[in-house]
């Protein structure tokens, strides 16, 4: 396997998870605590990108991140280049796309915190920040790992996305995914079967992971 | 408000088919809130602390109008000076007692939100538990740390909504013994009959969503006496 490949899919997964969590959680807190009916349309937003099939988000992203639009140009003059076929690009896209993976684990972990608790914390003076950072947090820190580990094995595993916004740039835009299609495109089936098989033990391995917590976490509720 | 009155509260309320409008005042330190179930007592809890909006209230603790819907002050549940006890302690899990105790006092300097735990922490005899979450106490031993949590940010009133349904006699008379000693004024939610007669109370009597008598508790429920002696003595 290709360790340049591996580094990109590996530095994208990880840049894409860390900068998910960071838009996730406020988000989450938002669609958790507001009444307002915006709240319908910031849920489908935030949830569209896992219907959208990925070369159709891919493409408005690239037309997006093009010449053609404003953001595009603007963002050419400040860097002198164009969004897409960078590393930047891919990060980008990948974010857009598994938004979901993000959103909704952290919505779910703050709507299963018991309300009595969270009106105790407003009985007893805690502002919106402490009431976030001091009791849904750590009360929600299961379904935030559980993000952070969908996010990443998301993102390792992309295709479409990652193929129309970043095309197949070795050491800049190439990942394991784009790898297994070239190496089946020229015929190197053992090699397209080990990086799909790394690829298999990522997802295992996560899911196992995910898995262990759930079933901690519901003996840890029985006790 | 008169001097010496220590709360003052209007409240209406319509739910679907409840229907609460009380009108009260707590001159007593120790008031009891006396109803049968579904007589809207923890509502007017909830109204009072600022977790239920009513459709039109006013309230009043001391001199400060803490809620008054039509010229839209409605002071957010931390700023009222009122503290609350649900029926079911409502400890965060992930901390322990004494961290838990020490939640509402954010903003005071360290040597003395330890100081105001540890009183806190003698004064319900629970030192021996500060160290433990709240999975690894007993009913009654959340309770306490419930109380004390409460009573940290010295509020300038105390709700109970009958937090002592799962204690024994004797530590719910040990608990009701310590509150009446601090002075903290308490008004407190009972269905039973021998709570309020026994602890020589205010009464609120509630029913339906109306309140029906308010004043001593032994004259309010004089005309229960028969049933609270047959309680008493069973």
């Amino acid at each position: 396997m290709d360790v340049q490949t591996l580094s990109v899919t590996l530095r994208l997964a990880a840049v894409t998870t860390a900068i998910l969590l960071g838009l996730a959680i406020p988000i989450a807190y938002w669609i958790t605590s507001t009444r307002s009916r915006l709240r319908a349309l910031v849920e489908a937003i935030t949830t569209l990108p896992i219907l959208l099939p990925p070369t159709v988000l891919g493409f408005y992203l690239l037309v997006l991140l093009g010449a053609r639009t404003g953001f595009g140009r603007v963002w050419i003059r400040l860097t002198g280049h164009p969004l897409a076929f960078t590393f930047a690009g891919l990060v980008v896209g990948s974010v857009i796309y598994s938004l979901p993976f993000a959103v909704q684990p952290i919505v779910a972990g703050f709507s299963g915190v018991d309300v009595s608790i969270i009106e105790q914390a407003r009985l007893l003076g805690a502002s919106r920040w402490r009431l976030l950072h001091s009791v849904l947090l750590p009360l929600s820190a299961r379904s935030i790992g559980a993000a952070a580990l969908l996010c990443f094995t998301h993102t390792v595993g992309e295709f479409g996305v990652v193929l129309m916004i970043g095309g197949d740039i070795p050491g800049a835009t190439r990942t394991l995914s784009i790898a297994v299609y070239d190496q089946v495109q020229d015929f190197a089936y053992t090699a397209a079967n080990r990086t799909s098989l790394f690829l298999v033990g990522i997802s295992v391995v996560s899911l196992a992971i995910l898995y262990t917590w759930r079933g901690a976490y519901a003996e840890a509720r029985h006790d | 408000m008169t001097e010496g009155q220590i709360l003052e509260a209007a409240i209406e309320i319509q739910r679907g088919s409840f229907a609460l409008r009380v009108h009260f005042l707590l001159r007593s330190s120790w008031t009891v809130l006396f109803g049968a179930s579904g007589a809207g007592k923890t509502t007017v809890l909830r109204v009072l602390a600022g977790l239920t909006q009513p459709n039109r209230g006013s309230v009043r603790v001391g001199k400060n109008q803490i809620l008054d819907t039509d010229r839209k002050i409605a002071l957010p549940p931390g700023k009222r000076g009122i503290g609350l006890v649900p029926q079911q302690a409502a400890l965060f899990p992930h901390l322990r007692a004494r961290d838990n105790i020490d939640f509402g006092l954010a903003g005071f300097k360290r040597p003395i939100r330890q100081e105001r735990v540890q009183e806190l922490l003698r004064l319900f005899e629970i030192e021996a538990l500060a160290e433990r979450k709240p999975r690894q106490l007993s009913g009654g031993e959340r309770q306490r740390v419930a109380i004390a949590q409460a009573l940290a940010p010295s509020p300038e009133l105390l709700l109970l909504d009958e937090p002592f349904n799962a204690l024994d006699a004797a530590s719910r008379a040990a608990i009701i013994e310590k509150l009446r000693r601090i002075g903290v004024p308490v008004l407190y939610v009972s269905h039973d009959l021998i709570d309020a007669w026994q602890n020589d109370a205010d009464a609120i009597l509630l029913d339906s969503g109306r309140v029906v008598a308010q004043g001593q508790a032994r004259t309010i429920l004089a005309p229960h006496r028969d049933q609270i002696l047959r309680q008493l003595q069973t």
